[in-house]
């Protein structure tokens, strides 16, 4: 009884998740088209076998919207004769795979620093939180760039180097949480239980803080994907032949009088990511914000 | 509050030590600069009289002692690239980027408190719902993008405007309108969270019952509450906007220290890179002093503390 209990309060919940969703067409929309541009990532590479390296000369910046030729080259080809679908796909990838590890390395690290320097304080997490002053205090452009051009701009590094420049968040975010609950009945309780700091930590606090980084994490994937792409712009991120959004939109630049195409599309999908992923954090921000959510929910109740 | 000010200080003073032996040490482990600097096909005495000559070639807590040694006395070494003293080649890069940065930020700020208590005066009207999709297009906005559009559109099509350069106004609109737009939209978003919790509060209904016309109540009672957060954010907005004026300097052509920035490290000027990194962090720090100062002239609350 108790468990078919639990189940239909999963489904209702799920259910006025849907329905908060569906109340805010915008958040609709970006789930919807991040999840496609998700399952490009994934899927897409393998659907177009070699067409992202295949040149043909003689399609060299074909312009878009064109059916004449096969689909691929409806939004135009580049200099080499390369498709440009075949291009963004594969970009898609790339610019995804940079982004979201970078988001996930940058969370983790920047989450148990937070935590440790939150749950103990002290002089050991007063100078946790001074590094966090140091990397906000300088531009984190020009930091990733000093230390890409140190180092090979290669994709592991550049992964490292966008996420250490976004550590700062995460680290203060999760620490504030720290002090909030760590005074709190149940962490007292499991203190007095005996209960190890690290369990304490990881078992009892952690996952409260989890919904907050999450948050966080989604709006920080579109401040992420951006820098990558500023990064490639200036020509220390990802190198040739492999390609991100960032990267096309450079090599685009060159071709700007004949071929415009060539930086608008690329450019433009960064830009409709990033906004689908605003768009979706700020939608989370009042789902899980009490205060605000009978914005959505009241007129869920009301359509149904 | 003088405690809390020189507490400020010292940290900043640490957040700068902080980062100038991070990135000393940083800049030594990629090997030999001389070897970049020079041609390729250079032959090994070159070179090593080259290393010799600018002492390249001595342990590296010994090149880091005369560094210190020369900091205090205000030399940061010549520039390589340059020949000229690598701090004259700093300073005269930074007013360039300040004054376009102060020219970005002042229209970003008052623009985003227009907007963002226009949106905030009737949460989820017409005009919010508009001003929030907007505005979160233009954070969203990649601006080396938009920069290479806007050149497209405006330079190479219309030809209203120089691709490049510095000059008269013609030379500032797009450099200013690419800077501008993503603090303007983050900035928005800031105005009008904080002015929607300003004009719920009990002092604008005191106001309101009291008679005062509404225009005052907006602007005078609730924005300069509505104002405190917004002050905070935009102090971090400084280190973006240097962000942004990487991208800018880079795309037209300004001789900032965005610009200079990128140069000397594609050429790995050194002293130059040094130089332009202990200034900037210098410059942001004191930008984040001044505004701690600012937030406690507007709220009295901090002042007597």
């Amino acid at each position: 009884m108790l468990i078919i209990n639990e189940k239909t309060l999963i489904l209702k919940k799920l259910k006025i998740i849907f329905s908060m969703f569906l109340n805010d067409k915008l958040a609709l929309i970006s789930i919807i088209f991040l999840i496609f541009i998700l399952f490009v990532a994934i899927f897409g590479p393998y659907l177009i076998n070699d067409s992202f390296t295949k040149m043909n000369l003689r399609l060299r910046n074909l312009a878009p919207f064109s059916f004449e030729h096969n689909f691929m080259y409806f939004l135009g080809a580049d200099a080499l004769g390369r498709s440009m679908i075949a291009r963004l796909i594969v970009g898609t990838q790339n610019t995804m795979f940079i982004a979201g590890s970078a988001v996930i390395l940058s969370m983790t690290i920047g989450g148990v620093l937070g935590l440790v320097s939150g749950f103990f304080g002290g002089k050991g997490g007063n100078i946790i939180m001074r590094l966090a002053d140091i990397i906000m205090s300088f531009p984190s452009l020009l930091l990733a760039v000093i230390v890409l051009y140190m180092f090979d701009p290669g994709l592991i590094n550049l992964v490292i180097v966008l996420a250490f420049t976004r550590l700062p968040i995460y680290m203060r975010t999760a620490r504030a949480e720290v002090l909030e609950i760590r005074e709190r009945l149940f962490v007292s309780a499991a203190i007095s239980m005996g209960a190890s700091n690290s369990r304490i930590i990881f078992k009892h606090i952690a996952p409260l803080t989890i919904p907050t980084l999450i948050t966080i994490a989604t709006l920080d994937f579109a401040f992420v994907m951006l820098g990558e792409s500023a990064l490639s712009f200036l020509g220390v991120g990802i190198q040739p032949p492999e390609v991100t959004w960032g990267l096309m939109v450079a090599q685009g630049r060159n071709y700007l009088q004949i071929a415009w195409w060539l930086a608008f599309f690329p450019g433009l999908i960064i830009m409709l990511v990033a906004l689908s992923l605003n768009l979706l954090s700020s939608w989370l921000r009042i789902v899980l914000d009490p205060r605000q959510r009978w914005r959505l929910e009241n007129i869920g109740v009301k359509n149904e | 509050m003088k405690k809390y000010l020189s507490k400020r200080i010292l940290s900043s003073l640490l957040a700068v030590t902080g980062l100038f032996i991070m990135v000393f040490f940083l800049a030594r482990l990629t090997g030999d600069p001389g070897h970049l600097y020079l041609p390729i096909d250079a032959p090994l005495e070159v070179r090593k009289e080259f290393s010799e000559k600018h002492g390249f070639n001595d342990p590296i807590y010994i090149q880091f002692g005369r560094f210190v040694s020369d900091l205090a006395n205000g030399n940061f070494g010549d520039s390589l690239r340059k020949q000229r003293p690598a701090i004259d080649v700093v300073l005269e890069a930074i007013p360039v980027t300040l004054s376009l940065a102060a020219v970005a930020m002042s229209i970003a700020l008052f623009g985003a408190i227009l907007i963002g208590s226009l949106a905030a005066y009737k949460p989820n009207g017409v005009f919010d719902r508009v001003s929030r999709v907007v505005s979160l297009t233009a954070a969203s906005a990649p601006d080396f993008w938009v920069a290479i559009t806007a050149i497209l559109i405006f330079s190479v099509s219309l030809r209203w405007l120089p691709t490049s350069g510095i000059g008269g106004f013609p030379y500032w609109i797009m450099p200013i309108g690419i800077l501008v737009i993503r603090p303007l939209g983050l900035l928005v978003q800031v105005v009008r969270g904080s002015m929607i919790t300003a004009l719920s509060s009990d002092f604008i209904k005191t106001a309101r019952a009291k008679g005062v016309k509404e225009k005052a109540v907006i602007f005078k009672h609730g924005l300069r509450n509505g104002l405190l957060p917004v002050i905070t954010v935009a102090g971090d907005q400084a280190a973006a906007i240097a962000n942004g004026a990487v991208i800018v300097e880079t795309i037209f052509g300004w001789p900032g220290i965005g610009k200079l920035m990128i140069d000397s490290i594609l050429q790995r000027d050194f002293a130059v890179v040094q130089a332009s990194i202990l200034i900037t962090a210098i410059v942001i720090l004191s930008i984040n002093i001044i505004i701690d100062i600012a937030y406690a002239v507007l709220d009295p609350r901090i002042r007597h503390k």
